[in-house]
């Protein structure tokens, strides 16, 4: 049931805020297993809310980058992501970064990549799309789904209009939250009705699941709110609260790439439809040159270009020509931030500013992995590439990717919430999305996004 | 009175903490494992730079001949200008083109074009289909 009447009650098994994929995959999978729940979501039933103030922005992204990208709307950023999928590779959570590893496998999460697939609308085969191509570089390329993304909204709105056990809570942002003296579990959920200008809250019980999934960026906004009592901010507790935003550089169209491999014409199992190639140097290519992981795409296959004519007139054998955009991890770096600003807007809630640099290092990983991939292709006779330096340092975009802001991990120490998701110390308290991924590997988070939801969603089950 | 120490006793302590020393900088420098370089640019010292391509020197040296450019007189080719500047001769636009990756023609304007801003003017062509048009004031090449 979708309302917006701002009249709630607490008589639910758990509170899930955000109908991003985050949040109505974990909403959904409740409902399945027939729990109550009630989902807030400060847009409306149609278009986003657009009248809250927007981020503030420092470092290399642009001004409204931020904001544009996250989006209060039912089915949050799933209205507008652009629908590529692939899952984090076994070295993404095997190997660390500057200390900072997942606490979990990939095995773990393999059987939820499965189901994620299938929600969003691919075939779980392409959970096990990766291949060596050549000694150096695995293939694995992206499932784009014919640029026909899942719209969560659009996909379950029946679902939800029907379902007498998920009700969603329309124009309703959640302020904050109160909990037990020993912080051990949330007691109330403070939130504003925008269409009648109201507060509320909620009483909740230690057996009622709260799970906050509103986003990279609304997920630290909201544990960073201060409270009236000036004590720490429930669910930051932790203070790693915003901190370690990571984007994905993209360097775009930064390599041209003439290999001997039709990509285009090779087979592959039948849920990529139409795929985009990728290629991604292996373990030990990494290993050798200190390397983190990083994807070369190869599109706009030709072999009506001067280097593979060339190419294939030397060899014998055809060669294709592709333009390459590198998509590299970063490095978490405590610098790259969500902070709170001064400015609140009407329901007193505080305006988030944002801070995100790309790092020497970061383009440097770009950059060393073309040429690492040149070289490889000369050695093994297999193709030329073009670096353009100008397009990694001068010019370069992002995946709209925002991930990191509260970590996961095994202690307070250096992580918000632990290997199931759950804030450090809480009974009941949840987090669900991006925010939670302690390195962001190449891979658009969507998929690992679902998966992390839908494992989440089982664990609740279990709770109540 | 300080204890006396005999000097064997001495010489072996003296000799056994040199050891232990040299065994723990071995340990911890290990001098002998080669220095990795962080993000080489790996094509310093096999291969060459041609317009950013990275390339073995063979390759430079075949895909800059100018007998890669067909010539084709009295013609002019409209296309995609990528650059253009005065040359001594039709050669000196020739070379000038093969030295490009993305130069794939040009039009180089002979010393007799009514034009004066014209003449001894070569065009740079990036475009992948050139259209031919007959004018005996130019002479042109393809890639």
């Amino acid at each position: 049931m979708l309302f917006n009447t701002g009249l709630l009650n607490s008589r639910y098994d758990h509170f899930v805020i955000g109908s991003g994929p985050a949040g109505m995959s974990v909403a959904l999978e409740l409902a399945k297993a027939n729990k109550r729940v009630l989902m807030f979501e400060s847009g409306e039933g149609t278009g986003s809310r657009d009248d809250l103030p927007a981020a503030l922005n420092y470092g290399h992204y642009p001004a409204t980058w931020w904001t544009r990208l996250s989006r209060r709307a039912l089915g949050g950023s799933s209205t507008i992501w652009s629908g590529w999928c692939t899952t984090l590779m076994d070295r993404d959570f095997s190997s660390p970064i500057a200390g900072v590893r997942w606490p979990l496998t990939r095995d773990e999460l393999v059987p939820f990549y499965r189901r994620a697939a299938v929600i969003l609308d691919r075939d779980p085969s392409i959970v096990d799309a990766e291949w060596a191509l050549f000694p150096g570089f695995l293939y694995r390329p992206f499932s784009v789904h014919e640029n026909k993304p899942t719209r969560f909204a659009v996909k379950y709105r029946s679902v939800m209009e029907a379902s007498d056990v998920l009700h969603v809570a329309l124009g309703c942002s959640v302020l904050g939250f109160d909990a037990t003296d020993s912080r051990s579990s949330i007691q109330k959920i403070t939130y504003f009705h925008h269409p009648t200008g109201a507060t509320q809250t909620l009483s909740i019980k230690p057996t009622q699941g709260v799970v906050v999934a509103c986003g990279g960026i609304g997920t630290p906004q909201l544990l960073l709110q201060p409270r009236a009592d000036g004590g720490v901010p429930i669910g930051n507790e932790s203070g790693q609260a915003g901190r370690f935003l990571m984007e994905h550089p993209h360097f775009v169209e930064a390599g041209e790439s003439v290999l001997s491999f039709d990509l285009d014409g090779r087979a592959l199992p039948p849920g990529f439809d139409k795929p985009v190639h990728a290629l991604i140097p292996d373990s030990a290519l990494l290993e050798q040159y200190g390397l983190r992981n990083c994807a070369v795409d190869c599109q706009h296959q030709t072999t009506d270009h001067l280097m593979a004519r060339y190419l294939s007139k030397e060899f014998s054998k055809p060669f294709y020509h592709y333009r390459s955009t590198i998509r590299t991890e970063m490095i978490p770096s405590e610098s790259n931030r969500v902070y709170l600003t001064g400015e609140r807007n009407g329901a007193g809630f505080y305006t988030p500013a944002v801070r995100c640099v790309i790092g020497a290092d970061d383009y440097l990983n770009g950059e060393t992995t073309l040429r690492v991939l040149g070289q490889a292709l000369i050695d093994q006779g297999l193709g030329r590439l073009r670096v353009f330096n100008n397009r990694i340092y001068r010019t370069f975009t992002g995946g709209g990717h925002f991930m990191g802001t509260a970590r996961m991990g095994t202690s307070r120490s250096n992580s918000v919430v632990d290997r199931d998701c759950r804030v450090h110390g809480y009974q009941n308290f949840f987090l669900a999305g991006s925010s939670v991924f302690p390195k962001s590997g190449y891979a658009n988070p969507t998929l690992t996004i679902v998966a992390l939801a839908l494992r989440l969603a089982e664990t609740l089950v279990k709770i109540g | 009175m300080a204890p006396r120490i005999p000097r064997r006793a001495f010489l072996v302590g003296l000799g056994g903490v040199a050891s232990v020393s040299l065994a723990f900088g071995l340990w911890r420098y290990h001098p002998w494992a080669a220095v990795r370089e962080p993000y080489p640019l790996i094509t310093q010292n096999r291969y060459v730079d041609w317009g950013e391509w990275i390339l073995t020197p063979a390759d430079k040296a075949r895909l800059t001949a100018t007998a890669n450019i067909r010539l084709i007189e009295d013609t002019v080719l409209a296309g995609e200008e990528m650059a253009e500047r005065p040359t001594e001769n039709v050669d000196a636009c020739s070379s000038w083109c093969v030295q490009l990756p993305d130069c794939l023609g040009f039009s180089y304007a002979k010393a007799d074009h009514p034009d004066p801003s014209l003449r001894n003017n070569c065009s740079l062509k990036g475009a992948s289909a050139l259209t031919q048009s007959a004018d005996a004031h130019f002479t042109s090449g393809v890639r």
